[in-house]
């Protein structure tokens, strides 16, 4: 299955990257909303990991995009917080349309099940 | 005798106070009545003792210079006409709240107000006949500070900021000369106490920045969950992969784990604490600052960091978009006031923008001022600016409130929103940074400040570089009396391959001569210390080791002229905040050359 991962972070795009790929998946980045939108309407992943708050186009307005373009997509929104908490703006990922939430530190073996789980069902 | 106290007192004191008119309509007229035509001064002398008078400014020590003294042998209406007068003004001198001195040019106190009296007076004894200097700073000497220098030399008013230590309090002191014959015959002197306005301008600037720190707070905490995303996320890979693992049940499919990944994965683990590291440096470093550490800065990266952090700590609705134009130049700044800056503006931007949903502008860029910038902000000087602009697109400040914008304690928020203080605050650091800020705003369409500061020449380079300092080897005695200073600046003299002999005291820098154990290049001394000033300590020392040079930090309050540091042995000044660079380079420029590396 085809993953894209949408994150500001370096740090986290290599090791989202490292643990999916292990998972067995194929793995497209993006840097920000803008251009995993792009790299989506390119190559068209089943899943999408994204942060939420990221320069050029937030995770929130990104996950808006993606169910509104493709309605069937999964998608995990992961937030290392800010002012408010990451509890504020996962829940509002979930409203918009996230299949799941996770809050930044994550556990990468319950994501990797996540992930598995949620392609299983698609 | 007397009636030169009375000279000064009627062509001084009447224009200081504001009684110029009491002078020229009231008594002038009734003093015209008693010219006699044998003096040239303003006021003709009265009396006998006056014509024998060795000093215009001559004081009787003995005896209270009161109106009565003045009131002379004259007609008796013009003597009650004159000693009404007198009478008026001696009440209105009274009655001035600020202590008012009038000093000869020994500087010893002729006449002081009840102010005076009540500030300076030690036991209820009289303050007459004192000199200034005893009464303000407990020394012999004059105040190293003291105007009367300049004023007698520039035959104006000063204006000056002085901290009486002494004393315990901090003036704004006015010194005025008393001119008669062409001739500086004594000063004026008044002392407005601004201590609590300098408590409560500290206590403001702390505020400011708690609320700074508190703002950032949001970003850094998502800073550091990706961090810790990071470092958590590797560790369990490697945990997941190692061989140690195989037996448990996990979702990956991959091949066993290889040298090179395991390595990958430290190195990951590694990576993100060096980010963890600098991010706790980065809050230091703004928590601890509490001096104006100015430097030539690049401006830059200090908005773009703190525009990557403020943009995790706003609610996601509000987006920040960030303009940073290329190749911008630099400053001369703090770079920790900088981030105080442009923090609370996004944080009122971001609060001025309605149910959180609205856009904030941030940009940096270069011009040239010309006609159309100077017509615009009055304060502008022509030259080249780095412009800092934040707009956002909030409900918009009313006009009225626009003009109290900049004052210190004017809110518009409700409490538990906030100090308030913000942008008096951000006023004064802008100013102080020879800047200038600018607002603009319009009512339901938001808000634009535009911050000027002006952009250094191409030649300056960055501070930042301590490898790049001149270096030596010599031996410096170096005094302050903040042990962390002492402790900051031996480390960092030292990095540059100085022996250092750290001196809490100037007690303690003495000793090391007296004892005569080491052999000392170099003296750099704080000026304002305990006990002893800078200056004075230079005085000693030189007197033992003529031939020492000397480095003397002061503040800029404290104005030391040339010919009392050159006689103290003092052979160069440096401003406090001490600048690093240029204090190696005043060390290598006194110290006789040697090979050192660069």
């Amino acid at each position: 299955m085809r993953i894209l991962i949408i994150d500001d972070d370096e740090q986290i795009r290599i090791l989202l990257r490292q643990v999916m790929e292990w998972a067995g998946h194929e793995v497209i980045e993006a840097a920000d909303g803008r251009e995993g939108m792009h790299q989506q309407r390119k190559q068209e992943a089943d899943l999408v990991i994204t942060d939420l708050i990221m320069p050029e186009q937030e995770g929130l307005e990104t996950i808006t995009l993606l169910k509104r373009e493709y309605p069937l997509i999964k998608i995990i929104a992961i937030s290392g917080g800010g002012r408010i908490g990451p509890d504020a703006y996962l829940p509002a990922a979930q409203e918009l349309g996230a299949d799941r939430v996770f809050s930044k530190p994550f556990d990468v073996r319950e994501l990797a099940t996540t992930v598995k789980e949620l392609l299983a069902n698609g | 005798m007397n009636t030169s106290l009375m000279t000064i007192i009627f062509c001084l004191l009447a224009g200081y106070v504001g009684l110029a008119l009491l002078y020229f309509i009231s008594i002038r007229p009734r003093l015209r009545c008693l010219q006699n035509g044998q003096s040239k001064s303003p006021i003709p002398a009265c009396s006998s003792d006056a014509v024998d008078a060795p000093s215009p400014l001559a004081v009787d020590h003995g005896g209270e210079a009161s109106p009565q003294a003045y009131a002379l042998a004259e007609p008796a209406t013009s003597h009650l006409a004159l000693q009404r007068s007198l009478d008026e003004w001696w009440h209105t001198f009274d009655a001035v709240i600020d202590p008012i001195l009038i000093l000869d040019t020994d500087l010893t106190i002729v006449k002081g107000n009840r102010a005076a009296l009540q500030l300076l007076s030690v036991n209820g004894s009289g303050i007459e006949g004192k000199k200034c200097h005893q009464l303000f700073a407990g020394s012999d000497t004059p105040c190293l500070m003291c105007l009367v220098q300049k004023v007698c030399c520039e035959r104006k008013p000063h204006l000056q900021e002085i901290t009486h230590r002494y004393i315990g309090r901090t003036f704004s002191v006015s010194c005025a000369p008393i001119i008669n014959d062409d001739k500086v015959v004594g000063f004026v002197h008044s002392a407005k106490d601004i201590s609590l306005q300098c408590n409560l301008e500290k206590r403001l600037v702390h505020a400011s920045k708690l609320e700074a720190i508190s703002t950032l707070a949001g970003g850094i905490a998502h800073d550091f969950n990706n961090i810790l995303g990071a470092i958590l996320g590797n560790a369990d890979l490697l945990l997941y992969r190692l061989p140690i693992q195989e037996k448990e049940e996990h979702p990956f499919v991959g091949p066993p784990i290889t040298y090179e990944e395991i390595a990958e994965h430290v190195q990951a683990i590694k990576r993100a604490g060096n980010r963890a590291k600098a991010l706790v440096g980065q809050i230091l470093a703004f928590s601890r600052q509490t001096t104006n550490q100015r430097r030539n800065l690049l401006i830059a990266p200090v908005v773009k960091e703190v525009c990557r952090l403020l943009r995790a700590s706003f609610p996601a609705t509000i987006e920040l978009k960030v303009s940073v134009a290329q190749d911008i130049g630099m400053i001369y700044a703090d770079p920790g006031q900088i981030q105080q800056v442009l923090m609370n503006l996004c944080t009122n931007a971001a609060q001025a923008i309605e149910n959180d949903i609205g856009v904030i502008e941030v940009s940096l860029r270069e011009i040239e001022t010309g006609k159309a910038e100077q017509l615009r902000y009055n304060d502008l000087v022509p030259g080249k600016y780095v412009v800092l602009t934040v707009q956002d697109t909030g409900k918009g400040i009313p006009p009225k409130t626009l003009e109290r914008i900049f004052d210190p304690f004017f809110t518009t928020r409700e409490v538990g929103e906030g100090t308030g203080m913000g942008l008096a605050v951000l006023h004064g650091i802008i100013v102080s940074h020879d800047g200038v800020i600018d607002v603009k705003s319009e009512m339901g369409k938001g808000t634009v400040f535009t911050v000027f500061f002006p952009r250094l020449p191409e030649a300056a380079g960055e501070d930042d570089e301590i490898v790049l300092m001149p270096r030596g080897t010599e031996t410096i005695l170096f005094v302050d009396d903040e042990e962390d200073i002492v402790k900051m600046r031996t480390r960092m003299l030292s990095y540059l391959g100085y022996r250092l002999l750290p001196a809490t005291s100037p007690e303690q820098a003495l000793s090391y001569f007296t004892k005569g154990h080491e052999h000392i290049d170099l003296l750099i001394t704080d000026h304002t210390m305990p006990r002893m000033t800078g200056l004075q300590l230079a005085t000693r020392i030189s007197a033992m080791k003529p031939d020492l040079p000397i480095i003397l930090c002061s503040g800029y309050s404290e104005a030391i002229t040339p010919e009392e540091a050159k006689k103290a042995g003092v052979r160069r000044f440096l401003a406090k905040p001490v600048d690093m660079r240029l204090l190696a380079i005043a060390i290598r420029e006194i110290l006789p050359n040697q090979d050192r590396g660069e």
